[in-house]
């Protein structure tokens, strides 16, 4: 969200100011406009950040924000009035803009702050189409909310730009068989619609946590866009939802761990290796309030449960004072909503630690056969620390040997390779 | 201490499709440049110009519509600053971000009237 900008000239501006607007506008004008008119909204935007750029060189204006608001008013206003009649405009806007009775006033107040928190959702909500995949909605994201250039998304995804260019492409054509922006209303807790933004949501964030980037281990811009998004769901018309705030308390239990999770030189720690003091308390704080948020209501989803065991790991002082029978017990219940591979050696290194190495033991090697996990470099790398902690170094060692020959980038492999040394030293 | 006038020509705001974040960098060199040349004493004091406009010309004061000019030689804004020598002033417009999107920066010393 914009600040505003406080009395008096602003020396600098607010970081990200520029693609925080940009999404910020978009999202007001296709409201009015409608999606099929998108790259009208587009254009208009980028005009006005055009004529921020000229204008702002020698000297910023006080307010900012306010400033390109009113750039993007005049510049809608006419294109509004020069397209009246052959445009078809937004369906639940047209009559107040096909009006000069109502038109200014309309159009001011989509463009009002106070009307962010809901053109943004909205606009989320559009964007998420159930026809689209979930990389095109993570896409139409990055591009229409958070302002980003198709060239600056290839960079994020370790994608090409034609591929971005061809996803944001097929968005459109969705986006254009709409009339008008998605209701920012839900029937039910289990509005899929809701589900469906803040799956798109978590997958920007874990690309940024735990993505795939040779040279960023974390990339922060991703996950700190993720948790700005998420704050349109918790804190706006659709407050009440306990998912969007257990996904914002996964997030921030996440994101406040970000500072201890590489050392010096770039490469991972594990939990156990990690400086738990550096840790971001005051995430974790704002964690611990959507997860007390998340509680009203009868329900558990796996947001929940992923909401849960983050928070067990904050508020643990090590990991071996870690309620490991409280993740375990989270991760049954997540195992039972979901039976994936991935849930189950997660939970057999949460066996391991709960005191049952044998029983982990036998089911991380039972896992083996599952094809889903014989390529994921965190299978290899679990199964070595549960091999560890039986103190089967010979094993051990080779188990993270695999983990580091499957490993996505040289920050994971370096880590993996140094659990191996690890190893071999104690042997 | 004399006078000076920096003409720019072209630049980043003739660049079409910039992205928000590329504008926000290049913005954040421009406060830099002009932070500088304020905290060193040279007192910049400018004024950016739009693009559209209108040019009268001749002994039957033609006027048209638009400077007209080539996008790179379009005048971007002007800015005044107090600097010691023609070279100084000089020197201190190499520290203008406008050479990355290909603009340029002519630097005039202002006549004196006395």
């Amino acid at each position: 969200m914009s600040e505003p900008a406080k009395s008096g000239k602003p020396e600098t501006l607010v970081a990200s100011l520029f693609r925080h607007e940009s999404g910020r506008l978009v999202a007001a004008l296709t409201r009015l406009f409608g999606p099929q008119n998108l790259q009208l909204a587009e254009d208009v935007v980028q005009e006005a950040l055009e004529c921020a750029l000229q204008a702002w060189k020698f000297r910023l204006p006080d307010n900012p924000a306010a400033w390109l608001s009113k750039v993007a008013r005049n510049r809608a206003l006419d294109m509004i009035r020069r397209g009246a009649v052959e445009r078809r405009f937004a369906d639940d806007y047209r009559e107040q803009l096909a009006s000069e009775w109502s038109l200014a006033t309309t159009v001011e107040e989509s463009l009002a702050e106070a009307s962010t928190a809901e053109n943004q959702l909205r606009m989320m909500l559009t964007v998420c189409q159930p026809q689209l995949s979930e990389e095109t909605q993570v896409t139409l994201i990055l591009k229409f909310l958070c302002g980003f250039a198709s060239s600056e998304i290839a960079a994020a995804f370790l994608s090409t730009e034609e591929t971005i260019d061809k996803r944001l492409q097929r968005g459109r054509s969705v986006l254009r068989q709409l009339g008008s922006l998605a209701p920012a209303t839900f029937t039910d807790s289990e509005d899929s619609r809701r589900g469906a933004v803040l799956r798109a949501l978590y997958l920007l964030f874990n690309e940024g946590y735990h993505g795939s980037h040779p040279s960023m281990p974390t990339r922060v811009v991703l996950c700190e866009e993720a948790m700005r998004l998420c704050a349109f769901m918790t804190e706006g018309t659709d407050s009440g939802s306990p998912q969007a705030h257990a996904l914002m308390a996964l997030m921030c239990f996440h994101f406040s761990r970000v500072p201890g999770r590489v050392d010096s030189d770039g490469i991972y720690l594990s939990l156990a290796q990690q400086d738990r003091a550096v840790w971001d308390r005051a995430f974790m704080e704002r964690g611990l309030a959507h997860l007390n948020h998340s509680a009203r209501g009868p329900e558990l989803s796996a947001l929940h449960l992923e909401a849960g065991i983050a928070c067990q790991h904050c508020l643990a002082p090590s990991l071996a004072a870690t309620d490991w029978a409280a993740i375990l017990g989270l991760y049954d219940l997540l195992y039972r909503r979901n039976p994936s591979p991935v849930i189950a050696i997660n939970r057999a290194l949460a066996r391991a630690y709960a005191g049952d190495p044998k029983g982990a033991l036998r089911e991380a090697v039972d896992l083996a056969e599952e094809p889903a996990l014989a390529r994921y470099p965190f299978y290899w790398a679990a199964r070595g620390e549960i091999h560890a902690r039986e103190n089967q170094r010979a094993a051990a060692h080779d188990c993270y040997r695999r983990a580091a020959t499957l490993a996505r980038n040289p920050a994971e492999e370096r880590a993996f390779l140094r659990n191996a040394v690890a190893q071999q030293d104690q042997r | 201490m004399a006078k000076f006038i920096y003409v720019f020509r072209g630049g980043a705001f003739l660049e079409k499709g910039l992205s928000a974040g590329a504008m926000q960098d290049h913005l954040k060199l421009w406060g830099a440049w002009m932070g500088e040349l304020a905290k060193q004493g040279h007192q910049p004091a400018g004024e950016a110009v739009q693009q559209d406009g209108r040019t009268i010309r001749g002994k039957n004061k033609v006027m048209t519509d638009g400077p007209y000019a080539e996008l790179k030689d379009l005048v971007t804004g002007n800015l005044a600053i107090e600097a010691a020598s023609l070279d100084e002033a000089a020197k201190l417009a190499l520290g203008c971000p406008i050479y990355i999107y290909d603009g340029s920066v002519e630097v005039r010393p202002v006549a004196q009237m006395r």
